[in-house]
């Protein structure tokens, strides 16, 4: 068994507004594993990227977060003061977000931002570090390197501002990268060579990576296990290629059956009636899809369903499998 | 034959770029560079192409939001740049358009109520009773109840914003839509819901759209035909499945090859470069 590279177990996050409390995650657990890409996946509002802040510790201060286990390679990270965090961001865990124009700093040249990440985790020279840093340039494919170095973010296009983005993510050669819907806001044909870079990264640094995206077809090229978050609850995991084939969850098929394409012209597109409830509408240790699922029945509206497995890694949390006759149609 | 119900001839759209010193040459921007297509009665016509393609240029200038350069748009065989202003006005009436971006398209000081009532404020269309009558039909119409009508833009979220867009797009029940990245910004739940609306409300009054987007998936699934742009030109044109099967400008194939498949026999294939800048052509 290989040891996992990140570890969470039973994470709930909650926070803290005027009128009380509301938990906005619920018993997260998963693992990743080296050289792996987990995918999170998911409706606007489902709890993806607050998964990620959490583990990196980037939450607003009213959010309480709550773990059995949080582990970096062995390391504790809840327990870890500001200063060893530092050490860790950038330079073991790093994070590319989904909009680079606001990610990056206008007033500061490209080439200073990426050489900047060596600046605070290494003791290397002026001269190295930007020997590194164009070198760096040239691999995530930002034509003209040593002329970009000293252009501003507004001089590029949105895909040269996520090429410079993900190389401060790999510049410091991170074991784990977060990235966040890091081609939602591109064209389809610069999408497609993002994805290859992250591929070739992937093959070449051995990195593990977490992709969160609500693009289907990005999880599907990227990724080789897939988390299926819905209102704060991770409903169901497996390998990619298996909950595509063989989805368990009703919000998950759902999900897949509600995405147009040309074989669907003509035909009325699947739709999930209502919407996922706010932080403030949702429903305590029931199952959270219940009021919008055709499957439910009444033990979704007493209780929360189980972890249940369907096979080797593919677990699914509904009770039609632990109590019903699982999802035939 | 039908007759189209718009006819766009030889438009050109050219930004004159600011120079840096008196000795320079104009430059141009030629963001629609001599395009012509036709749109028939009850079609959805999909205009793809990347960012910076000119795609939204030209939904603006067939809308006469902004005035081409040179070249005709004819609405039902008649030249729009002859309207008069009153003519002009009353063919507002026949046209919509509706915007990607839900959030900044609406209004935030006012209610939902204000923003749909004010295209029939404009037209003077009915009293005061009928308007908000026919506000409320037309709530229910996109799928929202008469209780939106005193909510304001903040309280609602994407999907039902781009409802209400929708919705005051339609009340003066126009002939025409263009539809530009509307379902963009949403979710595919949300997408797939908005997308059967604009399905059920063409059907119902048969509605011509020009539907603009960069998704080839949804575009592919909702257009009847499609036209393919790159660099202010149309590369390409055609039926939806005739295209899909046999594509001919290397662009366009570039393109559909980039296109996300949830098929596992299918390989990503790329295409090198980023689109050249404008001025550079």
């Amino acid at each position: 068994m290989r040891t996992p590279i990140l570890t969470v177990e039973n994470m709930n996050v909650s926070f803290e507004l005027v009128n009380g409390n509301y938990k906005a995650l619920e018993n997260i657990t998963f693992s990743v594993y080296p050289n792996e890409v987990v995918g999170i996946v998911g409706e606007s509002g489902c709890g993806k990227s607050l998964t990620t802040q959490a583990i990196l510790g980037i939450l607003p201060k009213n959010a309480i977060v709550e773990y059995e286990k949080m582990e970096y390679k062995q390391v504790s990270l809840r327990e870890l003061r500001d200063k060893d965090w530092r050490e860790i961001r950038g330079k073991d865990i790093s994070m590319i977000f989904q909009e680079p124009m606001s990610a990056l700093n206008p007033l500061i040249t490209v080439g200073k931002q990426i050489g900047e990440v060596l600046k605070v985790h290494t003791s290397y020279s002026k001269d190295e570090i930007k020997k590194r840093t164009i070198e760096m340039m040239k691999k995530v494919g930002l034509p003209r390197a040593e002329e970009l170095y000293k252009s501003y973010p507004h001089q590029l296009s949105g895909g040269m501002q996520q090429r410079v983005a993900i190389a401060i993510a790999l510049i410091a050669d991170p074991d784990l990268i977060i990235a966040d819907e890091p081609t939602t806001a591109l064209d389809v044909t610069i999408q497609a060579q993002i994805l290859a870079l992250f591929k070739k990264i992937k093959n070449e640094q051995k990195s593990s990576m977490i992709f969160i995206s609500h693009d289907w077809g990005v999880i599907r090229n990227i990724c080789d296990r897939v988390l299926v978050m819905y209102a704060g609850h991770i409903v169901e995991e497996g390998a990619v290629s298996e909950i595509l084939k063989n989805p368990k969850h009703p919000y998950t098929k759902s999900l897949i059956q509600s995405i147009p394409d040309h074989r669907k012209r003509g035909m009325e597109l699947f739709t999930i009636p209502g919407k996922v409830p706010s932080l403030q509408d949702r429903k305590i240790g029931v199952c959270p899809f219940a009021d919008r699922c055709s499957h439910c029945f009444d033990a979704c509206h007493i209780e929360m369903p189980m972890t249940k497995e369907i096979e080797g890694t593919h677990t699914v949390k509904c009770h039609l499998y632990t109590k019903g006759a699982g999802l035939t149609s | 034959m039908t007759i189209p119900i718009i006819e766009v001839e030889n438009v050109y759209k050219y930004y004159k770029q600011a120079r840096k010193s008196f000795s320079d040459k104009n430059k141009y921007v030629k963001a629609v560079n001599g395009v012509s297509f036709s749109l028939y009665e009850g079609e959805s016509f999909g205009l793809v192409g990347e960012s910076g393609s000119g795609k939204s240029t030209l939904g603006q200038v067939i809308l006469q939001l902004i005035n081409q350069t040179s070249g005709t748009v004819k609405y039902r065989g008649k030249n729009v740049s002859t309207y008069t202003k009153k003519e002009l006005k009353a063919w507002r009436k026949q046209v919509q358009i509706v915007f990607q971006n839900p959030y900044a398209s609406l209004n935030p000081k006012k209610t939902i109520g204000w923003i749909m009532e004010e295209p029939l404020n404009i037209h003077r269309i009915g009293n005061k009773a009928f308007r908000r009558q026919r506000v409320m039909e037309v709530l229910e119409e996109v799928g929202l109840d008469h209780t939106f009508m005193d909510r304001y833009p903040h309280e609602l979220s994407g999907g039902q914003r781009q409802r209400v867009a929708i919705a005051s797009a339609i009340i003066l029940e126009p002939e025409f839509m263009v539809i530009d990245e509307g379902v963009s910004a949403l979710d595919v739940s949300v997408q797939a819901q908005i997308l059967n609306l604009l399905k059920r409300l063409q059907r119902k009054y048969r509605l011509t759209y020009l539907f603009i987007s960069h998704d080839l998936n949804v575009v592919q699934y909702f257009c009847d035909r499609i036209a393919v742009m790159y660099l202010g030109e149309i590369v390409e044109i055609g039926e939806t499945e005739e295209l899909g099967r046999s594509l001919k400008h290397p662009y366009t194939k570039a393109l559909f090859s980039s296109i996300l498949s949830l098929d596992e026999s299918e390989e990503l294939k790329l295409l090198d470069g980023n689109l050249p800048s404008l001025l550079e052509i």
